[in-house]
């Protein structure tokens, strides 16, 4: 594995990786805790479509994702507060009708090149500086917001409903973290692809949640299976030469398995 | 100034009148009971105190501004919702849940202080959970849980609490208990307090003021001397006790207005199958 670090693409590869393993951890702990889950899935599919209308105009894909993911995760957050269709139906229809325009689009194109095999599985070891930007400035916004509102994020996600009531900024909190799901969506593309981009959302939260007493501390341990997941899903890319986006996510899994098995037993409350 | 002043308050959604003609006045250190039927008001009246509902008529004055544009008076209002937060798997002690209620206070973007962290466990002292700050929110029993929301509602130092059914869930002995917590935190901090619930006789024994609403509101300032007879005066003819198992649970009906002629009222106990 040292060996491969001297290469540059893998040390692009590695930094990207890391960065977007960080970004993901923190947010997945607001996803889990607010059972956002499927948010996550329904924002990262919405990219397809972004990524398919880049590649039929030939303008940089990013940009579209980003339009697309964050129209996305704003549907999402009006149907959530209260609109004219349950959240988890306006999901899905977003999610589908998404996919099915990317369809529509790289049928346009009229050429199924292997990039769009790419976008759907990823290619961490494609990144290039680019994306290493891109990542970087992505990075610097969310967790600038995240740390910024860490207290009022505390509040809101515990209970959204009395942190209106104290006067916090709850629809500010409430978009600002879609919004930041959807940045983070477009930038973990690249690093294991639209259709297990949703994992690094889930996985690294819920593998901390039972072992963590506080938020902090999930969010810490977090980002530490995090990295630890995209470090060993790298190197048994590197070594077995396996897709680096499933061994990411599947070395993530691995820990969240055993996580499992180490949680200590949910005491019974005493009534 | 009074911390509530409220004068024919009418709010309706499309054509259904939901609240009419609402009246009603509490003092500093008051403590008014709000009782009336499921679907009477009661939530949607507390949520106009708190500012989170528009569109009402009339006026409504907390601590003499509009609750929609409270301001930084905001924190002088506090709340303990009906469904006190249960996630067992949040990871968050009591302290840290009574730390919440300080977010506000310290203002957008500013870290929580030592000093914060004092009045938190002043807090927990009041509400007597001191010796539980360090347990998970999760672990503890619906009695506990509810006394910690208690106190956090009380971190942000409120002159007005504002508690919707906070009985749900919480047995007969911790109850009795809680009455004693909210007189003495009403004696110390001179605080005023409005407690919608169902048991008219928890509310009747210890409250200044009873206030009956199921669409209108009339107001009842010696409760202690409300006996049976008189509740089924004051009811109307709709009055029904429903009793499961050990927990008396009333359900009363509208008010009797003028003119409604004087039908008898029922007052007998039915116990519920």
């Amino acid at each position: 594995m040292l060996e491969a670090l001297s290469y540059p693409f893998m040390q692009r590869a590695l930094a990207a990786g890391l960065l977007v393993g960080v970004l993901c951890a923190v947010l997945s702990v607001y996803v889990v805790l607010k059972r956002w889950a499927f948010i996550g899935h329904g924002v990262s599919h919405a990219a397809f479509g972004g990524v398919a209308l880049g590649l039929l105009l030939g303008v940089n894909e990013i940009w579209t994702a980003i339009v697309f993911c964050v129209a996305m995760a704003l549907l999402i957050g009006l149907t959530s507060r209260g609109g004219k269709v349950s959240s988890d139906s306006a999901i899905g229809i977003f999610l589908t009708a998404s996919v099915a325009l990317g369809v529509v689009f790289i049928w346009m194109r009229r050429n199924y090149s292997v990039d769009v095999f790419g976008y759907l599985f990823g290619n961490i070891l494609a990144a290039n500086s680019w994306d290493l930007v891109a990542t970087g400035a992505v990075a610097a916004v969310v967790l600038g917001f995240v740390s910024l509102f860490y207290k009022e994020l505390w509040c809101y996600t515990f209970d959204e409903h009395m942190a209106e009531v104290q006067g916090l900024p709850v629809r500010l909190l409430h978009y600002g973290l879609l919004s930041a799901i959807a940045l983070t969506v477009v930038v973990a593309i690249r690093a294991v692809g639209l259709i297990l981009v949703s994992a690094l959302l889930v996985l690294p939260a819920a593998t901390a949640r039972p072992l963590a007493r506080h938020l902090l501390d999930m969010t810490l341990l977090a980002c530490g299976v995090s990295c630890c997941g995209v470090l060993s899903g790298l190197w048994a890319s590197y070594v077995y030469d396996i897709p680096s986006g499933a061994s990411i996510v599947l070395s993530m899994f691995a820990m969240f398995l055993v996580s499992l098995a180490l949680a200590p037993p949910r005491r019974e409350r005493a009534e | 100034m009074k911390p509530v002043e409220v004068r024919d308050l009418g709010y309706s959604v499309g054509e259904q009148v939901i609240l009419e003609g609402l009246s009603l006045e509490v003092g500093e250190a008051e403590f008014v009971g709000l009782i009336g039927p499921n679907g009477g008001g009661k939530t949607t009246f507390l949520r106009i105190l708190l500012g989170l509902v528009r569109g009402w008529k009339g006026e409504v004055r907390v601590f003499g501004r509009d609750p929609r544009e409270l301001g930084e008076a905001r924190h002088l209002v506090a709340y303990v919702p009906q469904d006190a937060h249960d996630s067992p798997g949040f990871p968050a002690t009591a302290r840290d849940v009574v730390l919440m209620g300080r977010a506000a206070v310290r203002g957008l973007g500013r870290r929580l202080s030592a000093s914060d962290r004092a009045v938190a466990d002043e807090m927990l002292d009041a509400v007597g959970m001191r010796e539980h700050a360090d347990r998970a929110v999760g672990d503890l029993s619906g009695g506990q849980r509810q006394r910690v929301f208690i106190a956090r509602a009380l971190a942000a130092r409120p002159r007005l609490l504002i508690l919707d059914e906070p009985m749900t869930g919480v047995d007969r002995a911790a109850e009795a208990s809680f009455f004693d917590l909210l007189a003495r935190l009403r004696r110390d901090m001179s605080l005023a307090i409005i407690m919608a619930s169902h048991d008219l006789t928890m509310v009747s024994r210890h409250c200044d003021t009873v206030a009956c609403l199921n669409r209108r509101m009339h107001c009842h300032s010696r409760p202690e001397e409300l006996d049976h007879a008189q509740l089924a005066k004051l009811f109307g003819r709709h009055v029904e006790f429903f009793i499961h198992g050990d927990i008396p649970h009333r359900v009363v009906g509208r008010h009797e207005e003028p003119g409604d002629g004087g039908a008898a009222a029922s007052s007998e106990p039915r116990r519920e199958a």
